[in-house]
C-alpha cells in the first residue's frame, strides 16, 4: 500500500494541498493576464490534478534509491530523470484533455471557450513542463521524509518490541528454574521440623537462605560449573531433609570442568525433575549421581537417577527437559545438546555445551567459595 | 471419635500432621501410609471415617488412590500444588490443605469433615470421576483396579476389551477379567479413542485385538477377535469401528 494512500489523513492532505495547489496555478494565469478565470481553471486542474496522480509515483522512485544507500550521483540521476518523465507526462496528457475538451465543445456555443482553453494549455507547455519538474522534485523530497518517519516509527516499535520479548523471556527464566512448590514443600517441612528438631529447623531455614540467596545473585549470562553445581548441592541438601534417606546424592567434578562456564540455573530443571519424578516416583529412592567432565572441546553433565518402572510416564518430565533444551538452543545453538535415556528402572540426563574457560573467574575466585564437592551420606 | 488415615511419602508431613491431630480432642490415627498401595490396603483393613490424602506419591498417585477407593471414604487433599486444589472439589474431596497450612485451618477442615459424615446423603465420589478430574494432558496410560486389599496396574495398552456387567466393568487382560466399579462410559472416556472403540452398548474393543468382523444375521455383526473370543457388533459399533480402521 502506498504510504500516502495508506492513511486517512495523510491522503486528504494531500488531495487537499493539489487543490491549493490548482488555484494557486489559476490565480498566477489570471494575474500575469494569460488568461482569464473560467479559461484559468479550465487550464489548472486538471493540471493539477496529473500533477498529484503522478506525484504519487515519487515515492517508488524513493523507495528504489533509498537515501541512506544510494550514491547522491545515483540519487540526483534518477530523480531528475524521473521528475522530467513525470513531468513530460502530465503536460502531454493535460495536452490531450485539452484538445478532447475542445473537440467536445466544437459543436455548442462553448466553442470558443473551449478553442482558448487547448491553445493557452499549449502556449504555457514548457512553463508547466519546468514547474511539473519542480514539484516532482519537491514531491520526492516528501516522500524521503515519509519513508523516514514510517522508518524511524517501525524501529521504535521493534525496539519496544524486543525489549517486552527479552523481559517475558527473562521472566519465564526465572519462574522455570526453580519451582515454587520447592518452596512450598521445604516451608512445610520446616514447620514440622519446629517441634520434632527446632535446630534443624533453624538449619533448614538458613539452608532455604542460602539457596535462594544465591540462585537470585546469579544476574551473569555464564557462571563457572563449580558454581553452577554448588546451586544443585544446596537445593538437594534442603530436598534430601525432605526426603531423608530415600534421597541420597553424589558430585563428581573433574578438574578440568570446574571452570567451564554454563548459562546459571541450566542445570535446575534437571535436578528438579531427578527429585520429582525420579526419587519421589520410588518407594525406598536411591542416588542421584552428578558427573560433571570435559570430553574433547565439550563440557559434559551427566544426571542420573532412579526411577519407578511403571509410573505414568510423561506427566512434566518434557517441560523441564524442554526449557533447558530451549535455553541451550539460545545460548550455544547446534553447539549445545541434552540428551535423556530412559532405561525404565533408571534415568539419565546427559548436557553438553562448548568448552569455555572463563579466566575472569579464574583470576578472581567467584564469590563465596563453594563448599567441596563431596559424596553427601 | 474421628477414625483417621494419613497418607503421605514424606516422613515429615506426616510427623506434622500427627503432631496437629493429636491436639484435636476425638480423632484418632489409626494409620499412617508412605504410598497409595498402602492407602489402599488401610482402607481395606482399617475402614477408617476419613483420609488424609497428599496428591504427589510413588507408585499410585492421591488421584489415582481416590479413583480405587472413593465410593467409600470422605477425603480431604494435602497438597502443596494449588492447581490440584479445584480438581479435589471436582472429585468430592470434602476439603484441601495447601502446605504449609495451619492448625486452624486442619480444623475448619475436620468440621467440614465432620458435617458431611453427619448428613446421610453425602455424594459419595463415583469411582472414574476421580481419574477424568485429574489434570491430564492425554489419555491414561494405565487402568487401577482393586482387590481387596491389593492393586491390580493394567498397562491400558494391554487390555483386550471390556465389558459392562450392572454397576462394574470387567476388563479382560491377560486372559483374566477384573472388575471395576466404574461405568462403562467413564473408561471409555479415559482411553485412548484412537485404540478403543465402543463396539456395542455394553462392549468396548481393543482394536489392536481384533482378527476380523463376521456378519451373523440381518444388521447383526460379530467381532472375532485374534484369541478366538466373539463379541456382537451393533450397528452404530460397527460404523463406529469402521471409521477407526
Amino acid at each position: 500500500m502506498h504510504p500516502i494512500l495508506a492513511r486517512r489523513e495523510r491522503w486528504s492532505f494531500y488531495v487537499l494541498a493539489w487543490g491549493l495547489g490548482a488555484c494557486g496555478l489559476a490565480l498566477t494565469l489570471v494575474m500575469t493576464r494569460r488568461a482569464d478565470w473560467p479559461v484559468a481553471v479550465a487550464v489548472a486542474s486538471p493540471m493539477a490534478g496529473l500533477w498529484g496522480g503522478l506525484g504519487l509515483s515519487a515515492q517508488y522512485v524513493c523507495q528504489a534509491v533509498p537515501v541512506r544507500s544510494s550514491s547522491a550521483w545515483r540519487i540526483s540521476g534518477a530523480l531528475l530523470a524521473a521528475s522530467l518523465l513525470s513531468a513530460a507526462s502530465a503536460v502531454g496528457m493535460a495536452g490531450l484533455v485539452a484538445s478532447a475538451l475542445e473537440q467536445a465543445l466544437a459543436q455548442t456555443s462553448w466553442a470558443e471557450f473551449g478553442q482558448r482553453v487547448a491553445s493557452t494549455t499549449l502556449e504555457l507547455s514548457s512553463s508547466l513542463l519546468m514547474l511539473g519538474c519542480v514539484l516532482f522534485l519537491f514531491a520526492c523530497l516528501l516522500s524521503y521524509l515519509v519513508i523516514e518517519v514510517d522508518q524511524s516509527q517501525e524501529n521504535e516499535r521493534r525496539a519496544w518490541a524486543l525489549k517486552v520479548h527479552a523481559a517475558e523471556a527473562e521472566l519465564r527464566a526465572l519462574r522455570a528454574q526453580v519451582d515454587p512448590h520447592f518452596l512450598f514443600n521445604s516451608l512445610n517441612s520446616v514447620g514440622a521440623l519446629i517441634s520434632v528438631d527446632p535446630s534443624a529447623a533453624r538449619r533448614m531455614c538458613v539452608m532455604l537462605a542460602d539457596f535462594l540467596r544465591s540462585s537470585l545473585r546469579v544476574r551473569a549470562s555464564r557462571i563457572t560449573l563449580e558454581r553452577e553445581v554448588g546451586l544443585a548441592q544446596q537445593y538437594l541438601s534442603i530436598e534430601k531433609v525432605r526426603f531423608g534417606d530415600r534421597l541420597r546424592f553424589s558430585i563428581e567434578i573433574d578438574a578440568g570442568a570446574r571452570h567451564a562456564l554454563v548459562p546459571p540455573l541450566i542445570l535446575q530443571p534437571l535436578i528438579e525433575n531427578a527429585v520429582t519424578h525420579g526419587i519421589a516416583s520410588t518407594l525406598d529412592g536411591g542416588l542421584i549421581r552428578i558427573a560433571c567432565s570435559t570430553r574433547d572441546d565439550k563440557v559434559c553433565v551427566t544426571i542420573e537417577n532412579p526411577c519407578d518402572a511403571d509410573r505414568a510416564k510423561g506427566r512434566g518430565v518434557g517441560l523441564g527437559l524442554n526449557n533447558v533444551r530451549a535455553r541451550l538452543s539460545a545460548e550455544f545453538g547446534r553447539l549445545g545438546s541434552v540428551v535423556a535415556e530412559d532405561e525404565g528402572t533408571a534415568y539419565r540426563v546427559t548436557l553438553a555445551v562448548p568448552c569455555a574457560a572463563d579466566d575472569v573467574e579464574l583470576r578472581r575466585p567467584a564469590v563465596p567459595p563453594e563448599p567441596e564437592a563431596t559424596p553427601s551420606t | 471419635m474421628l477414625r483417621v488415615v494419613v497418607v503421605d511419602d514424606e516422613l515429615l508431613a506426616r510427623a506434622l500432621l500427627r503432631e496437629y491431630l493429636q491436639q484435636i480432642p476425638d480423632v484418632e490415627i489409626v494409620g499412617e501410609c508412605a504410598n497409595g498401595f498402602e492407602a489402599v490396603k488401610a482402607v481395606a483393613e482399617l475402614d477408617p471415617d476419613l483420609m488424609f490424602l497428599d496428591v504427589q506419591m510413588p507408585k499410585l498417585d492421591g488421584f489415582e488412590v481416590l479413583d480405587l477407593i472413593g465410593r467409600r471414604l470422605p477425603v480431604i487433599f494435602v497438597t502443596a500444588f494449588d492447581e490440584y486444589a479445584l480438581k479435589a472439589f471436582d472429585v468430592h474431596a470434602i476439603d484441601y490443605l495447601l502446605k504449609p497450612f495451619t492448625l486452624e485451618r486442619l480444623i475448619e477442615a475436620l468440621d467440614r469433615a465432620r458435617e458431611r459424615l453427619g448428613r446421610s446423603d453425602a455424594p459419595p465420589a463415583a469411582a472414574g470421576l476421580a481419574a477424568m478430574a485429574r489434570p491430564r494432558v492425554g489419555p491414561a496410560e494405565r487402568v487401577l483396579v482393586r482387590d481387596g486389599a491389593k492393586v491390580h496396574v493394567i498397562p491400558a495398552d494391554e487390555i483386550d476389551f471390556v465389558q459392562a456387567q450392572d454397576d462394574y466393568v470387567a476388563i479382560r487382560w491377560q486372559g483374566r477379567d477384573y472388575l471395576k466399579e466404574q461405568t462403562l462410559g467413564d473408561l471409555e472416556a479415559q482411553l485412548d479413542r484412537a485404540r478403543f472403540v465402543r463396539i456395542h452398548r455394553s462392549h468396548l474393543l481393543n482394536v489392536e485385538r481384533l482378527a476380523r468382523v463376521e456378519l451373523y444375521a440381518k444388521d447383526s455383526r460379530v467381532a472375532i477377535l485374534r484369541d478366538g473370543t466373539r463379541l456382537p457388533v451393533s450397528r452404530a459399533g460397527y460404523s463406529r469401528l469402521s471409521q477407526l480402521l
